[in-house]
């Protein structure tokens, strides 16, 4: 039996997790310094599982290769997992001669790297298919194979069945040293005590380099770079059909308009680097940049008081910008680092890259299990059920009969359900944000200013803990603060 | 089939119930919450009362007095209970609704609309920065403190775009909190210890898991103000989307008047034009209940 520890439960963290879960003789134990699954890189992205044209093989070999390979693997695991998605393909949009040529340069390239399904589509059949496009757009890659998963729902759903097959979470447990003796990994300080292991994989997304300098390992840099977002109501319409990407730009694949999973209008991102890894803030300039900039694919973009929200995310940038998967000289210390973009789509063939790392480079024989559980079974929505199952529901249960979030049509019942999985892989601080990423509620039209404090009664109630504690994202965010007698 | 269901058991559903009970239609009002009142409670408008109850009145005494007055007649109605949907149809008004009995479907000769309003948030305001505990839309804060005994913060700032700040700052000194400024371009004085930066405009939130602070400018210049809860009097936004659904036309002139383009169909109140007084949304539902009442009589 050896003992794997992962650092960092993201999607990258959860995939590869999952994907050990296979093997009888490995004990995994996921450590995350946050309280929830999937709050880190994960969790303020463009959603987007890429094609993988837009990743030069010549200078990131490794995404290049596993952009494509996660995103044929992401087909399979949507469904055996019942995560949020949609395939809906996606254009780039030229709009003059140079980027007409640079259309051709990712046809070819998306073609080396394996991309299935590719065509230019001339002016004519760019409008029939998208008719709120800019005028300006001459011709357009249509890539079939990309789609929009839900990404923290994503990493909840691995979570859960990965805890299904016997990993183990351990939440709000922050990493301050791994143990090394002779050469090899021994196991990892935290500051809630040692745990012994013999592998360490470094997931930690921005803070990989952190992690990876304390088992001695110093040869790169996590840059975070950051991306801000504009999120309309459901409502805001015209919704593009497609993913519309602009001809790419150097750092980044451009400003993205897109019909989230959910059906919200979503613009973003624009690409700042900065050194701070915890500021997540929005500024009127970045924000400003990204409106901009999506205006030139979308004119039409609805008036800003349809926006219901605005959000920023960090991208763990390294200088040469591919994938860091490798075992290290440290025997036992295996990083994964660097995991920008495409790096949501590319998870799970980093997971079963790293598979191959354990076998081949660790030399550890890996025996399968017999009763491996690929399935995960996704909460009640209300707003998905029909009549006769509403019907059936209440009787069951009367809370799937009281509405907590209006505009999204969120049960006490679904609340209760998402708080049961909570508990299950193992969430210890009650936050909003862990029910509004399981349930929807508070990400509607009102932004949860006519539901936040009954969803926080439930989980004071459920959690035991008095009302005020209940936390928006974690420790430090209580919603209220301790009156006298708390 | 009843006469009339009322949707919403705030100040508007109740005095449209009221008066349609008065004038003997069979009706049923319909709330989505625990409790009648909607917002009345939270009225901080320093008109409350004056111009319904000739007095001025806190929103409590407000929402008591209308309360008793409404019990009295011995108005049926449901709590707990959302509508989902609302369907014209050929002679009536069908509407779909939810509550922990079961998944219902009505039908009314009329149907009264008072659904309210809900308060712009920072998002819709433009309020930047970052996104951490302790911004809350005014309503949502004093729902926290009288409903369910939380203080949003100790150091509580409010940025003011109703005009309303030092009536909230009044209610929540009352409530034994601290306020230590208000921001807007508003036209009252300082008063009660507060600080007023008029004119200013909140830019953005900063903090690292709460509000630490908020940068506001004005004519170009940044300033900074520590506190940790950020309350917004945002102005209020008309919960019509039931309504859009039913095919209910908001450009139409006769809408004014609270007469919809579906037959039988009245909006009145906040969902109608909005306002920070009770007394307004109390005497409009009146007129509701009142123009039900005319056409049923028509029918």
């Amino acid at each position: 039996m050896a003992r794997v520890i992962i650092i960092g439960a993201g999607i990258t963290g959860m995939s590869i997790a999952r994907e050990l879960s296979k093997f009888e003789n490995l004990d995994i134990i996921v450590v995350e310094r946050n309280s929830d699954v999937g709050w880190g890189v994960s969790k303020a992205n463009t959603a987007l599982i890429h094609g993988g044209y837009d990743d030069d093989p010549d200078k990131y070999p490794v995404r290049a290769r596993l952009c494509v390979r996660g995103n044929e693997i992401w087909h399979k695991w949507v469904e055996e997992l019942q995560i949020p998605h949609v395939w809906n393909g996606a254009f780039v949009v030229a709009r003059n001669d140079d980027e007409r040529r640079e259309l051709e340069i990712l046809l070819e390239r998306g073609n080396r790297n394996g991309v299935k399904g590719m065509e230019i589509l001339e002016r004519d059949s760019v409008f029939e298919m998208e008719p709120n496009i800019t005028k300006d757009a001459m011709a357009a890659l249509r890539i079939p194979s990309v789609g929009q998963i839900a990404p923290i729902p994503a990493v909840i759903a691995l979570a859960e069945n990965a805890v299904d097959n016997g990993v183990k979470i351990l939440l709000d447990t922050k990493v301050e040293g791994i143990k090394v003796e002779g050469g090899e990994i021994r196991g990892v300080e935290t500051d809630r005590g040692f745990i012994e292991g013999d592998v360490v994989m470094n997931a930690a997304g921005l803070y990989a380099d952190e992690i990876s300098r304390m088992a001695g390992v110093d040869y790169f840099r996590i840059f975070p770079r950051k991306g801000e977002y504009w999120l309309f109501d459901d409502s805001a319409r015209p919704k593009p059909r497609h993913v519309l990407f602009p001809a790419p730009a150097k750092n980044t694949k451009g400003v993205v308009i897109t019909t989230e999973v959910s059906g919200h209008l979503m613009i973003g991102p624009n690409a700042k680097d900065q050194e701070d890894k915890e500021d997540l803030s929005n500024t009127k300039e970045g924000l400003e940049e990204v409106w901009n900039k999506a205006e030139l694919i979308w004119p039409k973009l609805p008036p800003r008081r349809k926006v219901i929200r605005t959000f920023a995310g960090l991208r763990p940038e390294t200088r040469n910008a591919d994938f860091i998967i490798r075992a290290e000289e440290i025997y036992g210390f295996i990083n994964v680092a660097g995991i920008r973009s495409p790096g949501l789509t590319a998870a799970p063939a980093i997971a079963k890259e790293v598979v191959g790392i354990i076998k081949d480079d660790l030399g550890i024989e890996l025996k399968e299990r017999k009763k491996w559980n690929p399935y995960r079974r996704e909460i009640t929505h209300f707003f998905m059920l029909s009549k006769d199952e509403i019907s059936k529901r209440i009787r069951e249960n009367p809370a799937y009969g009281r509405i907590i979030c209006k505009c999204n049509k969120v049960s006490e019942g679904d609340i209760l359900e998402a708080i049961e999985r909570m508990k299950k892989i193992g969430v210890k601080v009650p936050s909003i944000d862990s029910i509004k990423f399981r349930t929807k509620a508070t990400t509607g039209t009102c932004q949860g200013t006519s539901c936040m404090l009954e969803v926080a009664k439930i989980l004071a109630e459920e959690y035991k803990v008095p009302m005020w504690k209940v936390t928006l994202k974690g420790e430090g965010s209580e919603i209220g603060i301790a009156s006298g007698g708390d | 089939m009843y006469d009339l269901i009322v949707i919403g058991g705030g100040a508007t559903g109740m005095g449209a119930a009221i008066k349609a009970k008065e004038l003997g239609l069979n009706l049923l009002l319909i709330e989505e919450n625990s409790h009648l009142g909607g917002s009345m409670e939270f009225c901080i408008h320093p008109q409350c009362g004056m111009r319904y109850y000739g007095k001025k009145l806190s929103g409590k005494e407000f929402k008591e007095r209308t309360l008793s007055k409404f019990r009295n007649l011995q108005v049926s109605y449901k709590l707990h209970s959302t509508v989902i949907d609302i369907s014209p149809q050929r002679d009536s008004i069908k509407i779909t609704y939810v509550s922990p009995e079961g998944i219902f479907e009505l039908e009314s000769k009329s149907l009264v609309y008072a659904a309210g309003a809900r308060e712009r948030h920072r998002f819709e305001i433009g309020v930047f920065g970052d996104r951490v505990a302790g911004v809350y839309t005014s309503r949502e804060a004093m729902n926290m403190i009288s409903n369910y005994g939380i203080a949003p913060g100790r150091n509580i700032l409010i940025a003011d775009y109703a005009n309303l700040g030092m009536n909230l700052a009044r209610f929540l000194i009352s409530n034994g909190l601290n306020v230590k400024a208000i921001i807007g371009s508003v036209d009252y004085e300082e008063d009660e210890g507060t600080a007023i930066y008029r004119d200013y405009k909140v830019l953005r939130v900063r903090g690292r898991k709460r509000v630490e602070k908020v940068i506001v400018s004005k004519n170009g210049d940044e300033i900074e103000i520590g506190g940790d809860a950020l309350l917004l009097i945002g102005g209020l936004i008309p919960r019509v989307k039931l309504l859009e659904k039913a095919g209910v036309k908001f450009e139409d002139e006769a809408l004014k008047d609270l007469k919809a383009n579906v037959a039988g169909l009245f909006v009145a109140g906040n969902s109608l034009e909005p306002a920070y007084l009770s007394d307004n949304n109390l005497l409009q539902g009146e007129r509701a209940g009142e123009m039900a009442a005319e056409y049923l009589k028509k029918i």
